[in-house]
């Protein structure tokens, strides 16, 4: 099945709120050698666009959207369960979202992605206070914190955190994911380390990293 | 990039407005929000709770946004932000006046409230940002 296919199937029962036909679906493409990647990049994240789009234009309500994100979010939790990686890199990587920010799924995406590439994850989702992600990061000692920020209200609160970070954890590496804006970019530019433009982008890029 | 975006600039807004603002942010929002329901034009739209609801959540995010991207001298993030919630508010039938309201209440609020750090700057940037969006709004209506 071409995965153009596997995608309006997905999307289908995601809008029927078929949620057992969405989790038997994703079984079946595992069996057939489906890649976590392409699951991922192809199918995942392309449907939640979609719902996020339909949403956006009014041709659908907040129920459905936040359906459609719960579906993946099982998802992403049955493959953080069940997944093998193949190497162990020996680097940790903290993944959440940066303060304020309320919007999780990017993170959970890049936790499970960067799992599989051999780091070891410490995710702590969203909703934590500055102080408490630099604490965190005191006492997990990360080599890479990955952050994932959509909303440009978090901006004030992100770099308050970047500067402690920098001040207290100099070697942290610091990845951010989500920011298109050139300029909103050049705002943390002294602070972080990479800019991650896609989740396989983020994976490479925590790689080099490394 | 729309040459707008270009053209608006935050760059003479003081940081002591700026922090003035941020500190007089929630008696803003509040005058912001009576000034939409007081207008005739919008009178109809609000009358229903969603739309009122929706209507009071974009006072609170566009207030948010707008000291973010003043404080941070980002003006083509906040056109960004304005030309997305313009999609988003017609495809929930919310008159093309609704944004122009939400800048002028802004505005007014800021000279009543701003008084004495000196609201001129931050209100020029309004007056401009209210001009681009009733151009928009013609586009719209054209």
């Amino acid at each position: 099945m071409i995965i153009q296919e596997q995608l309006r199937l997905f999307v289908e029962s995601l809008r029927a709120g078929d949620r057992r036909r969405c989790f038997m679906l994703v079984r079946e493409w595992e069996q057939q050698g489906l890649p976590n990647e392409l699951l991922y990049n192809d199918i995942l994240i392309p449907a939640l666009v979609q719902f996020g789009d339909h949403w956006e234009k009014n041709e659908q309500g907040i129920v459905e959207e936040h359906v459609a994100s719960q579906v993946v979010r099982q998802i992403l939790a049955y493959k953080a369960v069940t997944m093998e990686p193949e190497a162990t890199l020996g680097r940790t990587a903290m993944v959440g979202c940066v303060p304020d920010e309320h919007h999780d799924l990017a993170s959970l995406f890049m936790a499970n992605a960067l799992e599989e590439a051999g780091w070891r994850v410490v995710h702590y989702g969203s909703s934590v206070p500055v102080h408490d992600i630099v604490q965190a990061v005191g006492h997990y000692k990360p080599d890479l914190l990955c952050l994932t920020m959509k909303s440009l209200s978090c901006l004030d609160a992100t770099l308050q955190l970047l500067e402690q970070l920098r001040a207290t954890h100099a070697g942290v590496k610091v990845m951010i994911g989500g920011i298109s804006q050139p300029s909103m970019r050049s705002i943390l530019a002294p602070h972080v380390d990479v800019f991650a433009d896609s989740l396989t982008h983020g994976v490479q890029a925590a790689g080099d990293l490394a | 990039m729309d040459p707008s975006a270009e053209t608006l600039s935050f760059s003479s807004i003081a940081a002591a407005d700026i922090e003035a603002f941020a500190r007089q942010k929630e008696k803003i929002v509040t005058a912001v929000t009576d000034h939409l329901f007081r207008c005739d034009v919008l009178a109809s739209t609000l009358a229903d709770t969603e739309k009122a609801r929706l209507a009071r959540e974009c006072v609170k995010i566009f207030t948010e946004n707008f000291l973010a991207t003043v404080k941070y001298q980002l003006p083509a993030a906040l056109i960004e932000y304005l030309d997305w919630l313009r999609g988003f508010l017609r495809s929930r039938e919310f008159p093309a006046a609704f944004i122009p309201q939400m800048i002028s209440g802004m505005r007014n609020a800021v000279h009543a409230f701003l008084e004495d750090a000196g609201s001129d700057d931050i209100c020029a940037a309004l007056r401009r940002l209210r001009a681009r969006e009733l151009g928009q709004a013609r586009e719209v209506g054209a």
